[in-house]
């Protein structure tokens, strides 16, 4: 097909009205366009457009169609009659082309159509959509507003709430304070007899845990008090908020028991405290202060009952002498011209004023030694010498009181020969006078021994044994006691103020020593002391 | 009057034409019918040019807006004789009836006018309601068209005739594009390889 033959102006009508088409509003204003243009193409005798399953009208002879489609849609045909197809020919391949391009426009067209109806339908649907919200975001709101009011009614109630919750805190931390800074520890007991509270003041009090304490009562009271206390704890339940008393001994963790005075009060109904309130205090120093003061007292008894005995005795003791000494003193008178009985009574009246004056002597030692008079008055002397002394003095004493037959021992160590001691050798002696004197007084038979030795250190260590009655070892005690004498000397026939023994050992506490004593009745004595010198 | 051929812009593009156009624009949409308005008034106005615009849905509102945007005071304009909005049909169907030759010689005399008034030239641009196939003469609608194109050739008015696609059926705007030299496709002023010359058009019409 030769290009010369077209009319270019067919060309152009053919490209404007695809532009015009565009801009048709229908299918049939786009058909009707179509049609009324395309008849002018040379060779055309009449042209139609077939829609799709339309038959072609019984008075058109249709010698072509071209079909006006994509690959997806069918618009129908345009059928073609012709004046000269000759001269049309031509023109086929651009009607056919631009029957393809209106297939396009109304392809693109329904298209367009679809995705509008789709964009109407979506734009509905978010109109819904948006009402929906809009109805729903007002819901929320409301509920916001509401959810607000609640939240700031709640708000102000845990601000009353927390407020309430801090009176109770102060309060309770005040309470907390007052009972652990309190002398008592405070017990709180429930139903069951469990105690669920104990302050810490019971730690202090008692050594124990507060969960060693919270065990079985029965394992921290003295057995002996137990009873009362179970019969208090049965007061307490039975008399409620009546306050109940009880002493009693408490284990201590690490001491000897100790004294509690506990308070009970049943509080049990009492809906804010649901328990029994024990206020328990330590009393342990009121009571050793009263047992102190029983043992004070008794002592004083003591005391005041073995000061009319030792008068007594003193009365006696100097009574007898004085008798003695008045009677012969009588009798010298009545016997003047008799020598032998001058003399005999003379000697009798010696001795007893002797007698006398010793019992004399000892009360003015111990009333000195009482009173801090005695001090100590030290001189350089050889302990052996003072041994000797004595050994001369006892030997003649011995048989003054008629013992000779006792054996009387003397026992130094090796060295003692060859010391020197600065002591108070008075107060020493008479220490020793007084321990041998009373040993031969309670000895009958056997030995009397004493020993001196010097040493460990800078001591001379004493002792005096004997062989006689012995002490009782439950009176051991007593023998160094004022006015006390363990033996009835009567029944001893001894005669004595019961001085002598207190005096000793007033004596050796002025030197700075220590006495004892080991005995047992019937077995003998031995007095053992250790006195503080300077040994050169 | 012999026809002058001085250049003139359109407004739609760069491209200049011979005074004396007429043009045909088919749309299917107010924006597109609106810019054409514009664009071809303003243009006109600018070039010092006696405009008119016939229009039913144009306000002097929004043209004044217009206006105002390219430095045109409107109602200097249209006190001064310038420019005039009219409605269409007060225009067109003047009396109740649509009559071809009193349209020409109003042209003829708007031409007139803006030559008196020292305009550079004269441009009307007017929309065609679809109330025309119904009005007394309305039928004779092409022959008025092709008259234009007669109009023309001696007082070189320029002329945009507005079609709405929607309005009018595919048929008619085939017809119509038949008596238009010059298309606005796509906002570009093209010649029209439909159209046919008046002598022609109004011989073959009346020997119908």
């Amino acid at each position: 097909m030769a290009n010369d033959k077209l009319d270019p102006k067919v060309i152009g009508q053919l490209s404007l009205m695809q532009s015009v088409v565009n801009n048709l509003p229908d299918t049939t204003s786009i058909f009707s366009f179509v049609c009324k243009g395309l008849v002018d193409i040379p060779g055309i005798d009449r042209i139609l457009v077939i829609g799709p399953g339309e038959s072609v009208p019984v008075d058109h002879v249709a010698q072509m169609s071209i079909p006006i489609c994509t690959a997806d849609s069918d618009y129908g045909q345009l059928s073609l009659s012709f004046s000269d197809k000759t001269l049309f020919m031509p023109y086929e391949p651009y009607l056919s082309n631009f029957a393809f391009m209106i297939g396009v426009i109304l392809e693109q067209r329904c298209q367009r159509q679809q995705i509008e109806e789709h964009k109407q339908l979506l734009e509905q649907r978010i109109q819904e959509r948006t009402i929906e919200l809009q109805e729903k975001n007002a819901e929320i709101k409301a509920q916001n507003e509401e959810y607000q009011q609640l939240n700031e009614e709640l708000s102000q109630i845990n601000q009353e709430l927390y407020r309430a919750k801090q009176q109770t805190e102060e309060s309770e931390e005040k309470f907390r304070l007052m009972i652990k800074n309190s002398n008592d520890t405070i017990v709180l007991i429930n139903e069951k007899g469990e105690q669920f509270y104990i302050s810490d003041a019971a730690m202090r009090d008692t050594g124990f845990t507060i969960e060693e304490l919270k065990g079985p009562i029965r394992n921290v009271i003295y057995p002996d008090d137990l009873k009362i206390v179970l019969e208090a704890w049965s007061l307490v339940l039975a008399r409620k908020g009546e306050a109940i008393r009880v002493q009693y001994r408490h284990k201590h963790k690490y001491k000897e028991y100790i004294w509690f005075e506990a308070v009970g009060q049943n509080f049990l109904d009492n809906p804010a405290i649901k328990a029994v309130v024990l206020n328990v205090r330590d009393i342990t120093k009121i009571k050793e202060t009263e047992n102190e003061l029983i043992k004070a007292k008794e002592k004083a008894e003591e005391s005041d009952r073995l000061k009319t005995s030792f008068l007594q005795n003193m009365s006696h003791e100097i009574r007898t002498p004085m008798n003695a000494i008045m009677g012969f003193a009588d009798l010298l008178a009545d016997n003047f011209n008799d020598k032998e009985k001058l003399k005999k009574f003379s000697g009798i009246i010696s001795k007893r004023s002797k007698d006398l004056l010793e019992i004399i002597n000892d009360i003015l030692d111990i009333a000195k030694i009482e009173s801090g008079q005695l001090t100590v008055k030290n001189n350089e002397f050889k302990p052996i010498e003072l041994i000797e002394e004595l050994s001369a003095f006892f030997s003649e004493y011995q048989e003054r009181i008629n013992k000779g037959h006792i054996l009387f021992e003397i026992k130094t160590s090796s060295e003692l020969p060859y010391i020197t001691i600065i002591s108070d050798k008075i107060k020493l002696k008479q220490i020793l006078i007084n321990l041998i004197t009373n040993a031969f007084k309670y000895t009958d038979n056997g030995s009397i021994t004493i020993g001196c030795k010097a040493g460990p250190g800078n001591y001379l260590h004493f002792y005096v044994s004997d062989t006689g009655i012995g002490i009782p070892k439950e009176k051991h005690k007593l023998v160094f006691e004022r006015f006390t004498q363990i033996h009835n000397n009567t029944e001893r026939n001894v005669s004595g103020t019961g001085l002598g023994l207190p005096i000793v050992k007033g004596l050796i506490d002025i030197l700075g020593g220590k006495i004892s004593l080991e005995s047992e009745a019937g077995t003998g004595s031995t007095f053992a002391f250790s006195i503080p010198v300077i040994i050169s | 009057m012999e026809k002058e051929h001085k250049k003139i812009s359109l407004g739609f593009t760069s491209q200049q034409f011979d005074a004396g156009v007429h043009i045909c624009q088919i749309f299917n949409d107010n924006d597109e019918r609106h810019n054409a308005i514009i664009n071809f008034i303003v243009s006109g106005m600018q070039a010092g040019e006696k405009t008119a615009c016939f229009s039913e849905q144009e306000s002097k509102t929004t043209l004044a807006s217009f206006f105002a945007e390219n430095g045109i005071e409107y109602n200097e304009a249209e006190q001064s004789g310038d420019f005039k909005l009219s409605k269409t049909a007060e225009v067109y169907f003047e009396g109740g009836e649509f009559e071809p030759d009193r349209m020409i010689d109003l042209l003829k005399g708007f031409y007139k006018k803006s030559i008196e008034q020292n305009h550079t030239g004269a441009r009307v641009i007017g929309e065609m309601t679809p109330e025309v196939e119904q009005i007394k003469g309305g039928s004779r609608l092409l022959e008025y068209e092709s008259k234009v194109n007669l109009l023309i050739k001696t007082c070189p008015v320029n002329a945009v005739c507005q079609y709405d696609a929607r309005l009018f059926n595919g048929s008619t705007i085939m017809d119509i594009l038949k008596v238009h030299p010059y298309m606005i496709i796509r906002g570009a002023v093209v010649r029209n390889p439909f159209f046919v010359q008046p002598e022609e058009f109004l011989a073959k019409n009346n020997a119908h």
